[in-house]
């Protein structure tokens, strides 16, 4: 399988010691899409700081189509895309000055591909980008991204604060992006919906930490949670367990083998779990 | 760095148009009135030698709310690019505020008459608004680099404060060394001493923010 982006323990401590990533290992396969899913501070911003050079790592290798990224490295960051949660862009500038700017940034800078986003999405040419939406704001931002023919997409946290609509219109445009098999996404996100939507893989971040990385698929059609008395959770095998939490009249342990797991406990209620109840157990359970 | 240039320029232009503005007005005021006291001529000569690059910082502060700063270097540039564009654009309205200062000079010198006592004064004049516009680069860009968002105000107020003391003591030092009434040759080298520094420091500044740029998470 060839990778467009690859981190191999990937360390970062800030001084201070208030947070680190330790040990992050994970790829982006080409032609899909990998959601990076945690709770607020579990490290995702500074995974994609370390990723676009914009944070110093302490450790580890990241390698971007193969090769490492230096501050040095223009052409590869030609290929990449970014866009931020938030104010992408100044405020004073509007659609046209900001199209100025990236042709002067971007040799593959497609103003014909820019403007054709900029009709998709409705958004005005003139105006100032402070007058803009929040949606509005994450549209010109994919418009930017995609206009210069990027190979990676990197968005950090893009979809937050959106309403349904505006986040079913933009996960549209990851689905066209991807479907050349030479781009990917990293899509880093809270919001499990749309990593359920979209994603074809998935990585769980703790506290700086890597703690699970699967298929989609097999997240939604292998991976089950068991559902037992606290009597039948001392039957459950420990090696089975990926984490567990207990509640008040019952016990949710969470299996990677839900069939394996229904013949070897018949008798004990399992469930397909949701990205977002997976991310709970991992979070908030036990592990065995 | 066409890219960068752009983005600083638009950063700029507000503040530059309501600066021009002001200065415009100025200029008219000055010209206006007799120069025999050439008092205001100097004021504006040295207010466009260093207005125009210090709004041009200013601008420079509007970054930091959002996330720009750091998209930029997610773009196929250097650090360094991102940090020479900004000097180079303070160069750029240094060579605007310069051609301002002429005008205005030029405008009253036309209407008034030479109002300086010594043919070499309009030269003195330049030379310390242009050693004060690079010792208040010198200062800002590396402080810029080392303090962060947070202290960016600060960091401006205390490169123009440090600009013209720098220039005061180096302008006492000279005139402690050459004594009054020295020859003409002696203030032109003077006059030259006083711009290299100011360029040997705005150059060292460039090298010592690159270098610190380069290791900031950003």
């Amino acid at each position: 399988m060839a990778y467009n982006l690859e981190l191999s323990g990937v360390c970062k401590t800030y001084p201070g010691g208030h947070f680190s990533l330790n040990d992050v290992t994970f790829s982006v396969p080409k032609g899909t899409i990998v959601g990076l899913v945690g709770e607020n501070g579990a490290g995702k911003t500074t995974m994609i700081g370390c990723i676009l050079g914009t944070t110093r790592r302490d450790a580890g290798e990241i390698r971007i189509f193969g090769q490492e990224m230096t501050d040095a490295d223009t052409a590869l960051r030609e290929q990449i895309g970014v866009v931020y949660d938030g104010d992408n862009f100044p405020g004073h500038l509007c659609a046209g000055q900001l199209a100025d700017i990236m042709r002067g940034l971007y040799t593959s800078w497609d103003d014909a591909a820019f403007d054709a986003f900029l009709s998709r999405f409705s958004l005005p040419r003139e105006q100032k980008i402070k007058a803009y939406s929040r949606g509005m704001g994450m549209k010109l931002a994919l418009s930017a991204a995609l206009a210069h023919h990027p190979k990676l997409l990197i968005l950090d946290e893009a979809t937050g604060g959106l309403d349904p609509v505006m986040r079913e219109e933009l996960l549209d445009v990851f689905l066209e992006f991807v479907q050349d098999e030479e781009h990917s996404i990293l899509l880093s996100s809270h919001i499990t919906s749309d990593l359920e939507r979209v994603a074809d893989y998935i990585v769980f971040v703790h506290r700086g930490r890597v703690i699970l990385t699967a298929a989609k698929d097999e997240l939604r059609y292998n991976y089950a949670v068991l559902r037992c008395r606290k009597s039948d959770f001392a039957r459950i095998d420990a090696r089975d367990i990926l984490a567990y939490r207990e509640r008040d009249f019952q016990t949710d342990v969470l299996v990677a083998d839900g069939r394996a797991a229904g013949r070897k406990y018949g008798d004990i209620a399992a469930d397909h779990p949701s990205l977002d109840e997976i991310m709970l157990l991992l979070i908030k359970g036990e592990r065995a | 760095m066409t890219g960068l240039m752009r983005s600083n320029f638009y950063a700029a232009r507000a503040n530059e148009t309501l600066f021009a503005g002001v200065l415009c007005a100025l200029c008219a005021f000055v010209a206006a009135i007799d120069n025999d006291v050439p008092t205001p001529l100097i004021g504006f000569m040295l207010l466009s030698l260093v207005g125009f690059s210090f709004q041009a910082m200013a601008s420079l502060l509007r970054e930091c709310g959002g996330k720009w700063g750091r998209y930029k270097l997610t773009a196929p540039v250097r650090r360094r690019d991102v940090l020479r564009s900004q000097m180079i654009g303070q160069l750029i309205w240094l060579a605007v505020g310069a051609g301002a200062a002429a005008a205005g000079a030029g405008l009253s010198v036309l209407l008034h008459g030479n109002p300086f006592d010594l043919a070499t004064d309009p030269l003195m004049i330049y030379t310390v608004g242009i050693s004060v516009n690079l010792w208040m680069g010198a200062l800002f860009f590396p402080l810029y680099v080392m303090a962060g968002e947070e202290r960016s105000e600060a960091v401006l107020a205390v490169s123009l404060l440090g600009a013209i003391i720098v220039v005061m003591a180096l302008v006492s030092a000279i005139n402690a060394l050459i004594g009054p009434d020295a020859a003409v040759a002696v203030l032109l080298l003077s006059a030259g001493l006083l711009l290299v520094l100011a360029l040997a420091a705005f150059a060292a500044a460039y090298c010592l923010a690159a270098w610190l740029f380069l290791r900031k998470d950003c």
